[in-house]
């Protein structure tokens, strides 16, 4: 994976292909199982201690099942990879990133314009709030999810899918960043109350990690 | 003096108090914050307490450091213990200790525990407290080498690895009944035999150790599936989708979810994600009234044994041809027309640590617990059945609205450790008050059903019937725990 396929032609190259997703997905997986101390300390301080390892054990059998993956696999499979692993995982932030991941594998099988991009993140975050009961300012990974999607929203006309999860990622780590002075209504955090003030929810944190992932993407074709 | 349970969560409690001398007998495992000098005498009464946690005030520590000698006295017990600096907090008062507490000094067994001086104390203890119910609950938590011995009884559990506890169980419940059910592996379910064609699949799940509740009750005429969590812990969104599109051949799936966060959380995922190639109805079974609540924004009424007659009477109509949206709506009204009342005689006994949740003296009983151990809604003295039997039925009566002449289901549920002579007994005095009252009790089931773990102790559902309902309770079931 080190030349462009000539194969390909340069506008398809705006779109997010299979081979970009799982390349994304794994450099996210990459992230978490290094970093995963910061998001268990973050969780001791407002939470149970338990989310760090949650997700790093979602995301170890996420690695090792996108390495297997078909090469040809489109979006929704790589993003059914992801959510099967997070669904089977335990806590609350298991299941509502298995549903964010699972939504986002309804979009479509060919690969994505921007605009089918900033849709399926759109129905994924709408859902996560809905079935997890959080809005904005709760101190929950929906405070970076919801300014991620709103920046691929406004990404028009159709964005190189890079440069739009690029704004999105600046998008997410602010919001992430946003919640350090929230007074936690909804999570385990809300069951520390103010002690979990001065602290960044590790589930936005982990947001924006996976949108800051995608800038680890090489610019190749599959 | 001040004393309050400031927080309390699956059976952990942290109760604050201004001195140790208020150090309750029920305070036996709680994580106990008192404002009291850290002295000999302090870490003595805590360590006679079986506290599971001890903070104290250091006093300045003073000379020989016998401000905080009590530590020691109870890391010889074995019970974690820390002090807060004398300049953070007063002494003899417990809020301002909770509130402004700085933790100065450790024992052996609070830093082996994680807890480290520097840091203010109740997010500290908060975090001990999790981590506490995290291992008890968490099948992936560092294995003991054997039960914990330290503080309490302790009993011990016939099993293997821990981890596989449950699925070797589910095996052995194919084993006994291999023209009935089957177990599906990674991720674990049970289901009926094979699939019948054009019914509404009902599935339902829960965490384990309330068995044979669900997998006990799959099969012809009940469940077709059922998703067993690890013990006391929702199963995961991935058992519960996968043993729905394993079991619905079409006519769509009824979830039947006992009012829980995580299991409520987790079914809803799971019909989301399904909900483009499947159509779903859920039913919440929240009967027990122990936890009947104001609070709009709280969890609500917990799910106990009225789940039985919901998958019974729900498994029936399915059996008979009805449609989905007829069997969620007598699900619905099953359940609303259900409520249950619990009593511990003696706790159960965690099987990942061999401890009893709480401790109760032998002329006590605890009222309106759960089904996970937790402690109920209040410790009574203990009496005979008769006025223990009426103390939960009575609540039931007014709840439901029952009048002279109206008709019930009777469910008296043992929850685990009760022995069926005393069972019969409970059914007995549950129709001389029912008769009381000219409530008639047209049917009525004992037996151990809904348990929690080995406790010993029962509850007591009735469920306000129709001639429908009736009939439907009464057609023909066929599962390994409940058969007719």
């Amino acid at each position: 994976m080190t030349a462009d396929n000539p194969s390909q032609k340069p506008a398809e190259r705006t779109l997010l292909t299979g081979a970009d997703a799982r390349a994304w997905l794994l450099a996210y997986a990459d992230r978490v199982l290094r970093d995963a101390d910061e998001l268990t300390d973050l969780d001791r301080r407002a939470g149970d201690g338990d989310f760090g390892w949650n997700v790093a054990t979602a995301l170890g059998k996420a690695r090792t099942a996108l390495l297997d993956l078909d090469r040809t696999a489109g979006p929704p499979d790589v993003f059914a990879t992801v959510s099967d692993a997070h669904l089977g995982a335990g806590g609350t932030s298991g299941p509502l990133f298995g549903l964010w991941f699972g939504r986002l594998a309804k979009g479509p099988r060919e690969p994505w314009t921007g605009r089918e991009l900033a849709r399926a993140f759109r129905d994924a975050v709408d859902a996560v709030s809905r079935l997890g009961g959080a809005d904005v300012g709760q101190k929950t990974m929906v405070d970076a999810m919801v300014p991620a999607v709103e920046a691929l929203e406004a990404e028009q006309p159709e964005p190189e899918w890079r440069a739009a999860v690029a704004r999105a990622a600046r998008a997410a780590a602010e919001g992430a960043e946003s919640t350090r002075s929230m007074l936690a209504r909804r999570g385990r955090a809300s069951y520390v109350g103010e002690h979990a003030r001065g602290v960044v929810d590790p589930g936005a944190l982990a947001v924006a990690w996976f949108f800051e992932s995608a800038a680890n993407v090489e610019r190749t074709a599959a | 003096m001040y004393r309050a349970t400031v927080w309390s969560r699956d059976g952990v409690r942290v109760v604050v108090m201004d001195s140790m001398s208020q150090v309750e007998d029920g305070d036996a495992g709680a994580i106990v914050v008192a404002a009291s000098n850290g002295g000999q005498e302090s870490g003595r009464v805590g360590a006679a307490a079986r506290c599971g946690f001890v903070l104290l005030n250091d006093a300045g520590v003073g000379k020989d450091g016998a401000g905080i000698a009590g530590l020691d006295v109870l890391d010889a017990a074995g019970i974690p213990a820390v002090a807060v600096g004398h300049d953070t907090a007063e002494i003899s008062d417990g809020a301002d200790t909770w509130e402004n507490g700085v933790i100065s000094h450790v024992n052996t067994a609070a830093r082996a525990a994680g807890v480290a001086p520097g840091v203010r104390a109740a997010p500290a203890l908060i975090a001990f407290a999790e981590a506490r119910i995290a291992e008890t609950q968490s099948p992936k938590s560092p294995r003991r080498e054997g039960p914990d011995r330290g503080g309490g009884r302790v009993n011990r559990y016939l099993l293997n690895e821990r981890d596989a506890f449950v699925r070797e169980a589910a095996e052995g419940l194919e084993a006994a009944h291999p023209a009935l059910v089957r177990v599906h592996a990674d991720p674990l379910f049970v289901t009926r035999r094979a699939p019948v064609a054009g019914k509404v699949a009902l599935v339902s799940g829960g965490g384990s150790g309330h068995e044979p509740l669900h997998t006990g009750m799959v099969g012809t005429g009940m469940l077709d599936a059922a998703v067993p969590g690890a013990v006391f812990t929702s199963p995961t969104a991935l058992q519960v989708r996968d043993a729905v599109a394993a079991v619905d051949t079409g006519a769509g799936a009824l979830l039947i979810v006992k009012n829980y966060t995580g299991d409520v959380l987790n079914f809803r995922i799971a019909a989301d994600l399904l909900a483009d190639r499947h159509r779903l109805e859920t039913v919440v079974v929240d009967d027990d009234l122990a936890t009947a609540s104001t609070d709009e924004d709280g969890p609500g009424r917990r799910g106990t044994a009225a789940v039985l007659a919901v998958e019974k009477i729900c498994g029936a109509a399915a059996e008979a041809g009805a449609p989905l949206g007829r069997v969620g709506a007598l699900g619905r009204e099953v359940a609303a027309r259900s409520a249950t009342l619990g009593l511990a005689l003696e706790a159960c006994t965690n099987p990942m640590t061999g401890r009893r949740s709480f401790d109760l003296r032998p002329d006590e009983v605890e009222f309106g617990v759960g089904i996970h151990g937790e402690r109920g809604i209040g410790t009574r003295a203990a009496g005979s059945a008769a006025e223990l039997v009426a103390s939960l039925v009575r609540p039931l009566l007014g709840h439901l609205g029952l009048r002279r002449g109206d008709e019930v289901l009777a469910i008296v549920n043992g929850f685990g450790a009760t022995h069926a002579l005393e069972l019969g007994v409970a059914l007995r005095e549950v129709r001389r008050v029912l008769a009381g009252d000219g409530v008639v009790p047209v049917r009525a089931l004992a037996g151990s059903f809904v348990t929690s773990l080995d406790m010993r102790g029962l509850s007591v559902t009735l469920t306000a019937l129709t001639g429908d309902l009736v009939d439907l309770w009464d057609a023909p079931v066929r599962t390994p725990a409940l058969t007719w």
